[in-house]
């Protein structure tokens, strides 16, 4: 242990080199962790949106149905096999038996919206307006969310509501066409426009109305529904999907009557695209590590060739390879992690106060980051960065230490 | 028997395309005790003589001896452990390390020493700093000392681990010729004292003289030995 001391001792002896390393290291530190903790609020908010406006933390639903029918618009004309009364009715009885668990009942179709102006495709989702959840998914510019206490009213989204040329009070007709059936029409009354937060860049077009105008239209019995979402008061939703299972006796083979999933298994191509946005992101930070890597590999290097004498002189007097890795392994690790715990207090303190702050992005960043952004603030995607780097810096700094460590004493003796 | 024992060794080294054959067939023995040198001109291979000995190289064919151990057939861990052991070096460029001080770099190999007690690496590291002189100089780093105090730092750090041979490479090259002749006989003082095996290399006569006993080469080969 006191030969480590030699490690410490070089740090010293060299300020300026340790300071430039150190340096780099803090402001690598700093962006790793303002991006870190961007991503992770992107990508948080993303999640939220996705479960407030569409999935729900657990979604049940016919067998019959397929995963990608909660954000589909290709397959809906057909109609999505509603539950029957006696099915829904198992699903309330199942969920009921849970503490804390809000349940909304849902009916989805693909319809028609028209005006005189012309026609667009939309997903209407039929609710309970009581259930205040989608509103925090949805962001009003004109008009009122639902009103619990009326029927045959919708809210449609901005792009839509420019191409139907329809604002707040207009009338919409909303058309159904399904497989083998004469389309079904009815009329619903603009009371809302506004946008989905975050899903404006996946052209979702979806529409809200009130469970009871969506199941006239379809022709469905007061409890028939395409599905019911529960949203989840702390529980870990993988764990109560199976005890959901377990309660409608889906756990055995044989032919299933209910499909149940988690938010993560039916995503689908949202879910593809947080991913890839996550992937974006996390990409850049691999660049950044990667340049962070390069450079102290060529910093190693260099000291590799300073020291060649040094460590020849260690190597004769009897230090073994390894020793002599693990002198420049510490030295180096230790210098990157001190600059990196400076640098991720400093970006931590950023972080902190950027979550206080509304960010309000400018188009088109409003698409990724929505229209007011918080920074949020999590003590592991704060002192991660500290952990990858120093491991990072302990792995980059292995090879130049190996190979300066590796020659034979008489060589490194030898007058260059 | 010899505590050295060098048997028909021969070294070649590759410089670009060109084969040089730096020693062609070495024959010696060194007894325990003895304070010798190795004299010849530049290129007639004292240095590559005394790292094939001190286990910093291996030689081409041949055996090496120490004590009753063929270095020349040991692995790299085991030869870093004899070295640690068994051999103390002393360098012509002296060869501190420059971030630590005398006693610092004293302690330096007595730090891997497992078998060495705190204590005793303390009582050791300071009997050898008195026993070159430096004493007042215990907290000085290297480039604060002359170049006859840096090789006496040197001396005490070949002989804080009691090796059974103490190498030393031209160890009055950078001196001066006065101070060359203090670290010599300081040198062959304490292998008086300390009973130590010593075997250096130089090419100034007036320090040959003070050996007991010279081994001359000339061109990769023993020309003669003769005792002084």
């Amino acid at each position: 242990m006191r030969a480590l001391s030699l490690a410490f001792k070089n740090i010293r002896a060299n300020p300026s080199r340790s300071f430039a390393l150190g340096s780099f290291v803090l402001i690598s530190s700093v962006i790793f962790v303002l991006f870190n903790s961007f991503v992770f609020t992107i990508t948080g908010n993303m999640n939220d949106a996705l479960v407030n406006a569409l999935s729900g933390d657990i979604q049940i639903r016919p067998a019959a149905s397929k995963e990608t029918d909660m954000l589909s618009m290709k397959q809906g004309w057909s109609g999505l096999p509603p539950f029957t009364e006696h099915h829904t009715g198992a699903v309330m009885d199942a969920l009921g038996k849970e503490e804390g668990v809000q349940v909304i009942k849902r009916v989805r179709q693909s319809v028609l919206l028209t005006t005189n102006a012309g026609q667009e495709a939309a997903l209407v989702i039929g609710l309970d307006p009581n259930s205040a959840i989608y509103q925090k998914a949805l962001m009003l510019s004109e008009g009122r969310y639902l009103d619990p206490g009326k029927s045959n009213e919708i809210v449609i989204s901005k792009g839509q509501a420019k191409k139907l040329k329809v604002g707040p009070g207009d009338t919409v007709e909303v058309m159904v066409a399904l497989e083998g059936q004469v389309p079904k029409t009815r009329k619903l009354q603009v009371v809302g426009i506004g946008e989905l937060k975050v899903f404006n860049m996946f052209g979702i077009f979806f529409a809200y109305t009130d469970l009871g105008s969506v199941q006239n239209l379809m022709g469905y019995k007061a409890d028939e529904v395409t599905d019911v979402i529960a949203y989840l008061p702390q529980a870990d939703a993988a764990t109560f999907a199976d005890r959901v299972r377990v309660s409608l006796g889906e756990t055995t083979s044989g032919p299933r009557d209910f499909e149940v999933t988690t938010r993560d298994s039916m995503g689908g191509f949202i879910m593809g695209g947080i991913n890839l946005y996550s992937a974006l992101l996390y990409g850049f930070i691999a660049i950044l590590l990667l340049i962070v890597g390069l450079l102290i590999m060529n910093l190693v290097y260099m000291i590799g060739i300073e020291r060649r004498r040094e460590i020849g002189t260690l190597r004769a007097l009897g230090f073994s390879r390894g020793l002599i890795v693990v002198l420049f392994v510490s030295e180096i690790t230790f210098i990157a992690t001190v600059f990196s715990a400076i640098g991720v207090l400093a970006g931590g303190v950023v972080v902190k106060t950027l979550s206080t702050i509304s960010i309000k992005p400018a188009a088109p960043l409003d698409f990724v980051m929505g229209k007011e952004f918080y920074m949020q603030f999590n003590w592991w995607q704060v002192l991660s960065p500290l952990v990858v780097i120093s491991v990072f810096t302990l792995f980059a700094s292995l090879l130049p230490s190996y190979q300066a460590a590796s020659l034979r004493p008489v060589e490194l003796m030898a007058e260059k | 028997m010899a505590i050295i024992r060098v048997h028909q060794v021969t070294k070649e080294y590759e410089l670009g395309k060109t084969k040089v054959q730096a020693l062609r067939g070495i024959d010696l023995g060194v007894e325990k005790g003895e304070f010798t040198t190795v004299a010849g001109a530049s290129g007639s291979g004292k240095s590559t003589l005394l790292n094939l000995i001190g286990c910093l190289d291996y030689p081409t064919t041949g055996e090496i001896w120490v004590g009753d151990v063929k270095v020349n057939a040991m692995s790299e861990s085991q030869l870093n452990h004899f070295r640690l052991e068994k051999i103390g070096f002393i360098f012509q460029s002296f060869n501190l390390i420059p971030v630590l001080n005398v006693y610092e770099n004293v302690e330096l190999p007595l730090l891997i020493m497992k078998h060495v007690s705190t204590s005793e690496r303390q009582k050791r590291v300071k009997h050898f700093i008195e026993a070159v002189g430096l004493g007042d100089y215990a907290r000085r780093k290297p480039d604060e000392l002359s170049g006859g105090q840096r090789q006496r730092v040197a001396v005490a750090r070949a002989l804080v681990t009691q090796p059974e041979i103490v190498l030393a490479d031209e160890p009055t090259a950078n001196l001066d010729s006065k101070t060359g002749v203090e670290v010599i006989d300081l040198m062959h003082d304490i292998c008086r004292k300390e009973s130590t095996t010593f075997l250096f290399s130089t090419h100034d006569p007036k320090l040959v003289q003070r050996a007991d006993r010279v081994i001359r080469l000339e061109d990769g080969l023993v020309n003669r030995e003769e005792n002084t």
